[in-house]
Order: C-alpha cells, then sequence, then structure tokens
C-alpha cells in the first residue's frame, strides 16, 4: 500500500468539471513532480488533497497511510502529516509569525500527545532554520506574510514546513518568482528532509528539478494524468511543450 | 482588610434633589424611548421583569453578609485600591493604609461623600435619558474618588461590583465621581463580574457617573463589563475635561443580557485629550450597546476612538458614535474608527458614526467596517493543523489585538487581572 493512493479522482467547483480521473500513487520518501500547461487542475489537486471547501468530488478515492483522506477535515489532515505549501500564501495581519509557529508546532506535539514545546529551545531551533533559509530575523515578529515579499513567503511556507517535518508536502509552485539564489535556498530546505518525507512538487519550470531531482516526473493535461516519466521527461517536455500531450 | 458598616442618614438637600426627579419617573413621566439615543432600544423588559428599585434604606442590611471573605479576596487586585460593592451596595474599601493616602485622595461610598459635600447645586434638572432620570430619582451608592492637586498616583484604584445570589430581581442605581484636582494623574479600573461564572443572576445596575478632569489632570480608565448573562447593565458617563487634561477610557463591554453605555464626552479647555478605546464582544442572545458623543467646544483640542465588535450567535452588538465641533473649535483633531467582525449569520452589528462640524479648519475622520472572518485564513491555519476552533480564536485575538495589546502605563499585572475577568 503506497502512503497517496490518489485512484480515478473526479472534482469541480460548482458545475465546472476540473479533475477528470487522476490516478497517482505516492511512497514513503519518493519525490513526485507534477507540471502541465495552466489551468488543468494542478492547484486544484493540491487544495483537494489539503481539505480546501469549495470542491465537489464527484467519484473517486482518496486514502493517505490507509484513511479516507476525503473525510477528514484540513487540520485532521495537517495533523496525520500532510502539508501544503500554498502557492499565495494568506497574510494574517495581527499573528505574529513566531507564535504562528509555536501554535502550529504545538498542535501537533499535542495531536501526539507530547507536551508544548519550551520556548527556548524551539526559539533558537527557528532562528537556526530562519538563516538556513536566509529569512531575515525581523520577519518572524512580524504578523504572517504581512507585507513580506514574494520570494519571503514561499521561504516562510519551507520553514513552517522544516519545524512540523510531514510526512507528504506538497509544493505549490514554490519556485515561481524566485531568483536563483532563492531556488537554490528553497532546494535545499527541500532536500534536507529528503529520506523523511515525500513531496508532490507542482512547478512550471525544469529549473527546480535541477535542485532537487526527483523520482518521477507526470503531466497534468484536461483532468488527468496523461503520462509519467523519469527527468528524461522533463527534457522531453522543455523540447516539445505540451501540445504533443494534450492533443493525445 | 474588613468589612465596612456604614449606615448613612441622608441629607436632606439630596431628598429635595431626587424629589425633583421622582415625578418625572413615575407612570406619567417620561417615555423611555422619547430619546434620541434610546428610540431603537425596546424596553420592554423594564415592565415586564418587575425589578425592584434598591433603596438606601435597604443599606443597614449589608449585603454579602453571607459570602465568605475568601470570595471577596479572589476578586482582588494585588498592590492596588480596592473597593467592592455588592449588589449595588458599598461593602468594603482596603486603602492600604501604609500607603498613606489619605493626604492624596478620598476613596469611599457616594454617601460618605454627600453627606460632607453639596455637589448638586450646579446642575440642572435636564436629564439626557430615562434611565439618568431614574437614577437621580433613586440611586441608593456608588463610589467617589477625588485624586488631589498634584498627586500621581502609582498603584490603581480598582473598582468591583459583584452581586449576591440573594439579590435578583432588583435595580440598583448607582451614582459615582471621579474628580480629579490641577496636576492629578491616577488609574481606575471598574470590574463587573460575578462572584462565580456559572451565576446567572438576574439583577440590573443603573449606572451614572460623573468625571470632572481639572487642568492637566490624567485619567486612565479601564472598564470591564463582564456580568451575568442574564444581567442588565445602563451606564451614563458624563466627562468634563479641562485645559490640557487627558482621558484615556478603555471599555471591555462583554458581560449582561442587555447592556448600554451612554459616553459623553465634553473638551472644554484648550489642549484636552481624550482617547475612548474599546471592544463590544457579543454572543447569545445579548444585546451590547455603546453609544459615544465627543463634543470639541473649545479650540486645539484632539480626540480618538476606536472601538472594535464582534457579533456571535444570534447576539446584537450596536456602536453609534458621534463627533460634534461647535463653531469656534479651530484646529481639531478628530478621528474615529469602528471595525466589526460578524461570526455568525444570526448575529447583527448596527453602526453609526456621526460627525457634526460647526466650524472650518479641522481634522475630522470616521470610518466603520463590517466584515467576516476571512475564509482563505481559516483554511491556511488549518491546513497547519489548528482546529476550526482554534483558527477562528486566533483570527478574533488578532482582530481585537489592536485594543487588547495597546501598550499603557498599567503594570503587567494590572493587565493580566483585566483580560481574566474577561474570560468566561
Amino acid at each position: 500500500m503506497s502512503m497517496l493512493e490518489i485512484k480515478n479522482l473526479h472534482a469541480g467547483v460548482e458545475s465546472k468539471d476540473i479533475l477528470k480521473g487522476v490516478d497517482l500513487n505516492i511512497n514513503a520518501n519518493e519525490v513526485h513532480v507534477i507540471m502541465g500547461p495552466n489551468g488543468t487542475g494542478k492547484s486544484s489537486l493540491s487544495n483537494i488533497l489539503a481539505g480546501k471547501d469549495g470542491y465537489n468530488v464527484t467519484d473517486g478515492e482518496v486514502s493517505f497511510e490507509g484513511k479516507n483522506l476525503l473525510e477528514l477535515a484540513a487540520d485532521e489532515r495537517a495533523l496525520l502529516g500532510l502539508y501544503l505549501s500554498f502557492q499565495y500564501p494568506v497574510e494574517i495581519p495581527g499573528v505574529s509569525n513566531i507564535n504562528f509557529f509555536k501554535s502550529i508546532v504545538n498542535a501537533h506535539r499535542k495531536a501526539k500527545g507530547q507536551d508544548e514545546i519550551d520556548a527556548m529551545p524551539f526559539l533558537k531551533e527557528i532562528r537556526q532554520k530562519a538563516t538556513e533559509l536566509n529569512i531575515d530575523e525581523q520577519l518572524l515578529y512580524r504578523s504572517v506574510n504581512e507585507g513580506f515579499s514574494g520570494g519571503e513567503k514561499k521561504r516562510n511556507e519551507i520553514l513552517q514546513m522544516l519545524l512540523l517535518e510531514p510526512k507528504l508536502a506538497i509544493l505549490d509552485e514554490i519556485d515561481s518568482g524566485l531568483d536563483i539564489d532563492a531556488l537554490k535556498i528553497i532546494s535545499e530546505g527541500v532536500n534536507s528532509l529528503r529520506g523523511k518525507t515525500s513531496f508532490l512538487i507542482i512547478t512550471h519550470y525544469k529549473r527546480l528539478l535541477e535542485y532537487i531531482k526527483p523520482d518521477f516526473i507526470h503531466v497534468l493535461a484536461n483532468g488527468k494524468i496523461v503520462k509519467s516519466g523519469g527527468m528524461e521527461l522533463a527534457d522531453e517536455l522543455e523540447a516539445k511543450g505540451y501540445s504533443w500531450l494534450e492533443s493525445a | 482588610m474588613q468589612a465596612s458598616k456604614v449606615e448613612f442618614i441622608m441629607p436632606d438637600y439630596i431628598k429635595e434633589y431626587k424629589e425633583q426627579y421622582q415625578s418625572l419617573v413615575s407612570n406619567k413621566g417620561l417615555d423611555l424611548n422619547k430619546f434620541e439615543d434610546w428610540k431603537y432600544n425596546k424596553l420592554n423588559f423594564i415592565k415586564k421583569n418587575k425589578f425592584i428599585i434598591s433603596d438606601i434604606s435597604d443599606l443597614k442590611n449589608t449585603s454579602g453578609q453571607n459570602i465568605p471573605k475568601e470570595k471577596i479576596d479572589e476578586l482582588l487586585l494585588a498592590d492596588s485600591y480596592n473597593i467592592v460593592f455588592i449588589s449595588g451596595k458599598f461593602y468594603f474599601l482596603d486603602k492600604l493604609d501604609k500607603d498613606n493616602i489619605d493626604n492624596k485622595v478620598y476613596l469611599n461610598s457616594i454617601n460618605d461623600y454627600l453627606n460632607n459635600n453639596n455637589y448638586f447645586t450646579e446642575e440642572s434638572n435636564s436629564v439626557d435619558n430615562y434611565f439618568e432620570a431614574l437614577n437621580n430619582a433613586n440611586f441608593s451608592d456608588g463610589y467617589c474618588i477625588v485624586v488631589k492637586e498634584n498627586i500621581i498616583l502609582n498603584k490603581p484604584i480598582n473598582i468591583i461590583f459583584v452581586n449576591s445570589e440573594t439579590d435578583t430581581n432588583i435595580i440598583s442605581n448607582l451614582k459615582n465621581y471621579i474628580i480629579f484636582e490641577n496636576n492629578a494623574k491616577a488609574k481606575v479600573l471598574v470590574n463587573y463580574l460575578e462572584l462565580d461564572s456559572n451565576l446567572n443572576n438576574k439583577y440590573f445596575l443603573n449606572n451614572n457617573t460623573k468625571i470632572c478632569l481639572a487642568e492637566k489632570a490624567e485619567l486612565l480608565l479601564y472598564k470591564t463589563q463582564n456580568q451575568s448573562d442574564a444581567s442588565y447593565n445602563v451606564s451614563y458617563f458624563n466627562i468634563n475635561q479641562s485645559k490640557n487634561s487627558n482621558f484615556k477610557f478603555y471599555n471591555f463591554v462583554y458581560g449582561s443580557l442587555f447592556s448600554k453605555d451612554t459616553i459623553r464626552v465634553n473638551l472644554n479647555g484648550e489642549q484636552a485629550f481624550c482617547g475612548l478605546y474599546g471592544i463590544i464582544s457579543a454572543k447569545d442572545k445579548q444585546y451590547l450597546d455603546v453609544n459615544t458623543r465627543v463634543h470639541h467646544n473649545i479650540k486645539n483640542c484632539s480626540s480618538f476612538e476606536n472601538y472594535k465588535g464582534l457579533a456571535d450567535d444570534k447576539s446584537i452588538a450596536v456602536f453609534n458614535g458621534s463627533i460634534v465641533v461647535k463653531e469656534g473649535a479651530s484646529n481639531t483633531d478628530a478621528r474615529m474608527s469602528n471595525k466589526n467582525l460578524l461570526l455568525s449569520d444570526n448575529a447583527n452589528i448596527y453602526t453609526k458614526p456621526e460627525l457634526k462640524i460647526y466650524n472650518d479648519d479641522v481634522k475630522c475622520s470616521h470610518g466603520t467596517t463590517i466584515g467576516s472572518l476571512d475564509p482563505s485564513a481559516l483554511f491556511y491555519l488549518q491546513s497547519r493543523g489548528l482546529s476550526y476552533e482554534n483558527a477562528r480564536k486566533m483570527l478574533v485575538d488578532a482582530f481585537l489585538g489592536e485594543i487588547v495589546n495597546l501598550d499603557s502605563d498599567l503594570s503587567a499585572e494590572a493587565k493580566d487581572y483585566i483580560l481574566s475577568n474577561l474570560k468566561n
């Protein structure tokens, strides 16, 4: 049994069908990449996996470690070890980043029957990880994502991932809008969890794959996975685009 | 600390004063709803509940005799001057004698004050609303604070109102005075609480508080209103400020089935400042209403107002704020903001800002909003493992943070005390 099993998933918003039979299995410690043209349901797939309201699942199944994921609320999924890095991280005015980190880490510890984390060692851990991600310490004390640059928001998503060490991390366009240095830093963050965490990475760019070598690449087009392969598929897409797959 | 038993003989002039108003509030007197600021309030509960007016003659019968002393001690704020009222009657005063406070401050029941000072002579007998008349006609007790000239009081004065379980269905009319002489500076906390958070007593407090700040006086006032959800609380504040005085009022309205605060500030001396801050947090079937009016009667004064409202379940939260700039009040700087969060489809929020400006050369602004919690923010927090309830609480706390976390001169202990009094 795979960690994540998606079988024949059909889903949409209101009357619009978006996913039209997605099949995907992800095993422990594997890194999967989904590529594909705009508007084919890549972000919808990640939102549905994370438990966002507003999507109707009309057919299919999704299980995570044998549990029916679709029956669980977003927070229950997170506590099972699922993490979504948002394409557009949400700004939360009035909640400081550091208090937010503490709350979410404690929510996970509570779910595991552990005591609340000690403030001082935790602060040290956050500072160290923030330094590794080249996050200015000032940002830790600012409101969550408020007024952060695009790159700062993405790094803040990776910082949370490093603190939570999820079993499965879904990274939705973590590389969009990043310069080459930031891309490297984020890739290092992702790679530091390899061997502990499985990844489902959504991207438009082959560039990211040079830093994070995936095990599998899938192409999502017209609401379905139309092609799967290894790194060679990325080269092919770079050369030929998506149109040869969409018409297939 | 000891419970003080007090017996007062009502001076004749108070009898006469009250009589002026008694006819007003008797059968054919004042129409409850005739006053502009009350015309939307359904006040039939007054008649329906058959509240009994608590009378001054009851004072001998000291309420709270059956309440264990430890219960009262639990409510007190350490290192402050505590005054406790039980069921609207003065119960105890802890002046921390070692501080030699009598040289600096007069602190007692209003009845003690009125026995020695004739305060009513200058007053006209026009009233702003029914409850003011009811209070004038029937007041039985209240607190009085006079901070003397040039005195800076570092420890707060902490006033506590609780209700005895045995005193239900009564209206207590409380008359309170806060008088600051020139250059006097102090902090006053007024707390409306219950002895036990499980108590669901039905009673009515009708408060009438007069505040006079002389030149350069500074008052930081906190009011935490967290009475039982079956209680009624009407509070009328009349504030007069002289030159260079500074008044900051933090008002936390959380309790009562029906609560209405009417706050009237008169900026009468140049360079006076008033800041009105508050939270109206309504849930279940509560009706919580705050009505403020700041009169800029003279030039060069400034006022700032920031209220936040929440309405959950089937509750109603109301904010009415007005700024009146009198002719000649040039260089007025007046700002008002009221933001609200609607937390349930069945709740209601009413907000109405008003500016009445009779002078050019003023800076005035107002803004009000009503919104609900951002679903994308809720999802973001939940996707990190926070339950819906905790995510919601985090967003609500963040919304209120601006008011709750405002820096002030208050000690950390006093701040914690205030916040703990707001918990259910």
